[in-house]
C-alpha cells in the first residue's frame, strides 16, 4: 500500500481516526508521518504536556477561561476593572486577570469557580513578611486554628492546649487594637 | 562552536541520588509572585515590563544575600542556551521562546531559577534530586523572604498571593515530582494509578508528548490545590502520594520479573542491542530505550554500567544538551548520528 500523502513510498504507519461515528483511515510512509507530526524532535519540548486524566489542567489558563465562560449568565452586563480596564470578555479569552484589583472587582464571579476547584476559597498559606497589624494577627490566628484542629484530630491534647492559649492571646490583642481604632 | 552565555553549571544534580531514587528522579517547587501596583505581565506594556524587570534586577544585584545569583535578560541569551534551560526544566516552553522584558535569574549551582515576566512577574523555582519537596520549598521560601524585604508583593488577606491566572491564587505554589514508572506502564496499571491520583487532587502529566503517551515512562505529578490548605499540608500530602506510587512501581517490577521474565528480558536486551548497533538514534527513541535499559539495571537483569549514570544520560541525549556536550550545533539528522555514538561511547557498548 502506498502512502496517502506522497503516493510514492510504502505506507508503514496506519492510523484510524474516529470522530462522531465517522471513521477515517490514513496510511502513511515514515517520512510523511514525521513531517505531519512536526518536523523536529524539539516539538516535544515546546508543547505543554497534557494531563493524563480528564481533570482540569490548572497550569493552563485556558482551563480557567473555559470555567469562567461557563459560569456567566447569558447577556450579563459588562463589568470592567477601573484600574486596568480588564473586562469579562478579556478573562473569557485569556483566562487571566489584568491586575490585583481585578480580584476585588470580579470577586463574586471568581469565588464559585475557585471553590469548585479547591473545595475552599479561604487562604491558608504563609503569612507574608510584610503583613502587619490586624491582618497579620488575623492570618496568624487562622494558621493556628488549623494547627489546633490537626492536633486535636491526632489527640495531642497537651500541644493543642498550648496553641489554644496562643490563639486566645492573639484574639485579645486583636480585640484591643480594634477598640483602639 | 557554541558560545554559551550561561555562567552556571547545569545538570550537576543529575548524578546525585536523593531519597526514593531512582524511581523518583527529581522534585521541583515553584512559587508565583507579582509586584503590587503593576499590571500582570500579559496586560502590561513594554515599558512596564522593562520597569518590572529592572526593579528585580536591582534587588538581585544589590542584595549580598543573593550574590550567588546571576540576572540574565532573555534577549541576551542564545537560542541553544534557552533550550538548555528548558531541557533542565529551569524555564518553561513558552518562556524559552523569548519575549520583551523577560529575564531569568539563575543560581550558580543550577538548582534555583527565577523567571521574570513569565505568566506572573516572578516564578521562583528550585530543583533537587529524589523526593525532597520540603527542602525545595525551603529553598524557594528563602528567596521569597529575601525578595520581599525589597519588593512589595500583591497579596490580599482572603485571597493570598495574587496571580495572573486565578487557578494559582493563594499559596501560588506548585510542587512537582518527576518519576520513572516503566513497571506500571508495562503491567498496564498506569491508567488506574492516574485515575486514583486525579481523584485526590493531584495532576499527572507525561513529561514529554501529548495525550496518554508518556515518552520514556517519565511522569510528572503535581498538586492542584492552592487555596484552603497551607504549603506544609500540600507538601505532606503530595509526598505521601508519591511514596505510594513508588511502592506500586516496585510491586509492578516484581510482578514483571515473576510472571513474564522472558518477555521482560527480551525487551531489555532488545534495547541494549539497538543502542549497541544503531547508527542513528532520535531523541524519542533514545529516551524510550534508555528507560528500558534503566529498568533492566534497576531490577538486576543487567549489570550496572561502570561509572555511568543512566539518569544523567537521559538528559545528555536531549537535543540542546547533546549539542552543548559535543560543542557543535548540528542539523537534526546529524544530531541523531551524534546521539547514537554518544550513547555507545558513554555506555562503553562494543557494537559496530
Amino acid at each position: 500500500m502506498l502512502c496517502d500523502e506522497c503516493h510514492k513510498d510504502l505506507a508503514t504507519v496506519h492510523l484510524t481516526k474516529i470522530m462522531d461515528d465517522e471513521t477515517t483511515e490514513l496510511h502513511l510512509c515514515e517520512e510523511c508521518t514525521r513531517r505531519l507530526a512536526g518536523e523536529s524532535s524539539l516539538n516535544f519540548f515546546f508543547t505543554f504536556p497534557k494531563l493524563l486524566a480528564d481533570v482540569l489542567d490548572l497550569e493552563d489558563p485556558q482551563s480557567f477561561a473555559k470555567l469562567f465562560k461557563e459560569s456567566l449568565f447569558e447577556g450579563e452586563s459588562t463589568l470592567s476593572c477601573s484600574t486596568c480596564g480588564t473586562t469579562f470578555s478579556d478573562i473569557r479569552e485569556s483566562g487571566k486577570l489584568g491586575c490585583g484589583e481585578c480580584y476585588e472587582v470580579f470577586r463574586a464571579r471568581l469565588i464559585p469557580i475557585l471553590e469548585k476547584i479547591h473545595g475552599s476559597c479561604q487562604y491558608a498559606g504563609k503569612v507574608p513578611r510584610r503583613a502587619e497589624g490586624q491582618m497579620k494577627t488575623r492570618l496568624e490566628i487562622r494558621t493556628l486554628r488549623r494547627r489546633l484542629e490537626e492536633l486535636v484530630k491526632r489527640e495531642e491534647y497537651e500541644k493543642a492546649a498550648e496553641i489554644r492559649d496562643r490563639i486566645k492571646d492573639l484574639e485579645g490583642k486583636l480585640a484591643a487594637s480594634l477598640k483602639g481604632e | 562552536m557554541l558560545n554559551s552565555r550561561l555562567k552556571v553549571k547545569l545538570g550537576n544534580w543529575l548524578k546525585e541520588r536523593g531519597p526514593w531514587s531512582p524511581i523518583v528522579i527529581s522534585s521541583r517547587m515553584r512559587l508565583a509572585r507579582n509586584l503590587k501596583d503593576f499590571f500582570f505581565p500579559h496586560h502590561a506594556d513594554e515599558k512596564q515590563l522593562a520597569e518590572i524587570s529592572s526593579l528585580i534586577r536591582d534587588v538581585v544585584i544589590n542584595d549580598p544575600a543573593l550574590k550567588k545569583f546571576t540576572f540574565i535578560s532573555l534577549e541576551e541569551l542564545p537560542f541553544l542556551d534557552r533550550l538548555m534551560l528548558l531541557e533542565e526544566h529551569l524555564i518553561s516552553p513558552d518562556f524559552s521562546a523569548g519575549g520583551k522584558g523577560r529575564a531569568v535569574v539563575l543560581s550558580r549551582d543550577g538548582r534555583v531559577s527565577i523567571m521574570v515576566n513569565e505568566e506572573d512577574h516572578l516564578r521562583i523555582q528550585s530543583l533537587l534530586p529524589g523526593l525532597q519537596l520540603l527542602e525545595t520549598r525551603r529553598m524557594v521560601d528563602e528567596i521569597d523572604e529575601r525578595l520581599s524585604l525589597h519588593l512589595d508583593f500583591a497579596f490580599l488577606e482572603n485571597w493570598g498571593y495574587l496571580t495572573a491566572c486565578p487557578t494559582n491564587v493563594g499559596t501560588a505554589m506548585r510542587a512537582s515530582v518527576m518519576m520513572h514508572l516503566p513497571g506500571l506502564v508495562m503491567t498496564k496499571r498506569m491508567r488506574e494509578v492516574v485515575d486514583f491520583l486525579s481523584e485526590g487532587g493531584t495532576a499527572v502529566r507525561g513529561l514529554f508528548g501529548e495525550g496518554s503517551r508518556a515518552l520514556g515512562n517519565l511522569y510528572q505529578i503535581s498538586n492542584q490545590v492552592t487555596l484552603g490548605e497551607s504549603e506544609e499540608e500540600i507538601i505532606t500530602e503530595l509526598s505521601e502520594v508519591c511514596r505510594e506510587v513508588v511502592k506500586e512501581e516496585e510491586k509492578a517490577r516484581k510482578t514483571l520479573l515473576r510472571e513474564d521474565e522472558m518477555e521482560f528480558l527480551d525487551r531489555v536486551y532488545r534495547a541494549l542491542g539497538t543502542l549497541s548497533y544503531a547508527k542513528k538514534v532520535s531523541f524519542e527513541e533514545a529516551i524510550e530505550l534508555l528507560s528500558t535499559l534503566r529498568l533492566g539495571v534497576e531490577t538486576g537483569l543487567l549489570p550496572p554500567f561502570d561509572g555511568i549514570d543512566l539518569n544523567e544520560l537521559m538528559f545528555r541525549v536531549r537535543p540542546a544538551h547533546l549539542q552543548n556536550f559535543i560543542k557543535k550545533s548540528l542539523p537534526e539528522e546529524e544530531q541523531d548520528i551524534a546521539r547514537a555514538s554518544l550513547i555507545k561511547e558513554r555506555l562503553n557498548l562494543q557494537g559496530g
